[in-house]
């Protein structure tokens, strides 16, 4: 094996298989874990609503305001250790959570054909049939958040702590502007208070939800808080925005204390904007994400 | 594809044992086989075989994929697999004299032992790979993962998992020229 492509081949090629004896037996036992699941979730009610679209004229900003409200949501998060089974503790404030200086999530979001509709020229409005935002936050660096549709780069914001303002790239039409965290420039009004997302948590929690158990997300073990009504997306102090109908998900992990995943059902599966937010702690953060750095040939607008 | 997941999940949701048999022909050998890269032990492979399917069942009615099955099996392999490693404290490492159960007889038995020997000499060097090499290597060889999710999966931009995977190969290569040469 003397090339790369060879050892892609060898490694693809070569693996090893199951035997009859093992098929039947995890078979036969996921089997047997299936039924007992369906036969505990069967008698629990699927909480969702109608809801007619609210965020399908500025689903940027919406996107982002979710966003800034799952993180909050989570800081109220604790988990404690029982001597039996562990579970998560829901009215804790974020003494633990304020121990990790890092955060790094993924905000997805599926729109329906309707929201598609809506008017892509109108301010911060962005006519995607989904899209993806992620976002990189550090407590000694800054925090810094791109746009991608269908896997594309569209935009990036940045914001280091060092510096008096951040940037925002528009890699479509290659250009940048600099941001101001006490302006209001559509892209940006909602950002800034995912820094302080105290208010967040407060407003999640102070819905009545229900404990829906445990369950497992990519192998981690959660427990999971529902409401009926999740809080709406845009933004603290803006109460007087409307509340969103449908189903909203809260999934901790079990052994970390940690928020794994927020998911949020608008209305009727298949009918409102479904988001989901994954979430990572304490993860590994390049410091070179955060420089301020105008990529090649962009030109300044604003 | 991912639709066609979907739906599949959704009946697993309802709790159809045919559909748990269609996903598990569909990817048994394939996260066998990743969970052994992964673990360089069988038996241990086999149990995180296993238990990715015990969890799949128990939570089937909560199942929430974004995208197709095998990629978020693969996931699930991984966490697994990395909480076994944890838990034993104990590095991936494979010998050649160490009892090894690789690809299944074919009907020529010197192909069949030559497969086998290949096969052993990679997990040799893939476990002379630092972790998360080894694991940008395999997920996206044997998991089929891209290196967008495998990013995710390590908490790293996608520049960074394709690297680690270039060094990976990189590595890879020069081990096994030495295991050729000596």
């Amino acid at each position: 094996m003397r090339t790369p492509e060879e050892i892609e081949r060898a490694l693809q090629s070569t693996g090893i298989q199951t035997t009859d004896a093992l098929d039947e037996m995890i078979l036969r036992n996921a089997g047997l874990a299936l039924d007992t699941a369906l036969a505990e979730t069967k008698g629990r009610p699927k909480l969702a609503r109608p809801w007619k679209g609210v965020v399908t004229q500025r689903p940027l900003r919406a996107a982002v305001a979710t966003a800034v409200l799952v993180s909050g949501v989570f800081l109220s998060v604790l988990f404690v250790n029982t001597p039996g089974e562990r579970h998560v503790a829901w009215a804790q404030v974020s003494e633990r959570m304020a121990q990790v200086d890092r955060l790094m999530f993924r905000l997805s979001a599926q729109l329906p054909d309707e929201a598609r509709t809506g008017d892509p020229e109108a301010p911060g409005a962005l006519s995607l049939g989904s899209f993806a935002l992620v976002y990189f936050g550090s407590a000694d660096l800054g925090a810094r958040w791109d746009l991608y549709e269908s896997g594309e780069l569209i935009s990036s914001i940045l914001y280091p702590l060092d510096g008096e303002s951040g940037i925002a790239i528009n890699h479509q039409e290659r250009t940048w502007s600099r941001v101001d965290p006490s302006g209001d420039a559509p892209v940006t009004a909602g950002l800034f208070p995912i820094l302080d997302p105290q208010a967040w948590v407060k407003r999640f929690l102070e819905r009545d939800g229900n404990q829906i158990g445990q369950s497992s997300i990519d192998g981690v073990e959660v427990e999971g808080l529902e409401v009926i009504d999740p809080p709406t997306q845009f933004g603290p102090g803006n109460e007087a925005g409307p509340r969103v109908e449908g189903t909203g998900r809260l999934w901790v992990s079990v052994g970390s204390g940690l928020p794994v995943r927020i998911e949020i059902q608008e209305g009727q599966e298949g009918e409102g904007v479904t988001w989901t937010l994954d979430f990572r702690w304490g993860a590994q953060v390049d410091p070179g994400a955060f420089e301020s750095t105008i990529p090649e040939g962009y030109t300044l607008v604003g | 594809m991912a639709g066609s997941d979907r739906r599949l999940a959704r009946r697993l949701g309802r709790g159809d044992k045919d559909a748990l048999a269609e996903v598990y022909r569909e990817q048994k050998d394939r996260l066998l086989t990743l969970a052994y890269r992964l673990l360089a032990d069988r038996a241990a492979a086999e149990d995180c075989l296993q238990d990715v399917f015990l969890r799949l069942a128990r939570d089937a009615a909560n199942l929430r994929i974004r995208g197709r099955l095998g990629p978020y099996l693969a996931s699930c392999v991984l966490n697994r697999a990395r909480d076994e490693l944890r838990k034993g404290g104990r590095a991936v490492h494979v010998s050649l004299s160490q009892d090894h159960e690789g690809p299944s007889s074919g009907p020529d038995p010197s192909l069949a032992v030559e497969e086998l020997d290949r096969s052993t000499r990679i997990q040799e060097a893939l476990s002379l790979l630092p972790s998360e090499q080894r694991e940008v290597v395999v997920l996206h060889l044997n998991g089929d993962l891209t290196f967008r999710q495998i990013g995710e999966m390590q908490s790293v931009s996608i520049h960074t998992a394709k690297s680690r995977y270039r060094y990976g190969i990189q590595r890879l290569r020069g081990l096994l020229s030495r295991q050729e040469e000596g």
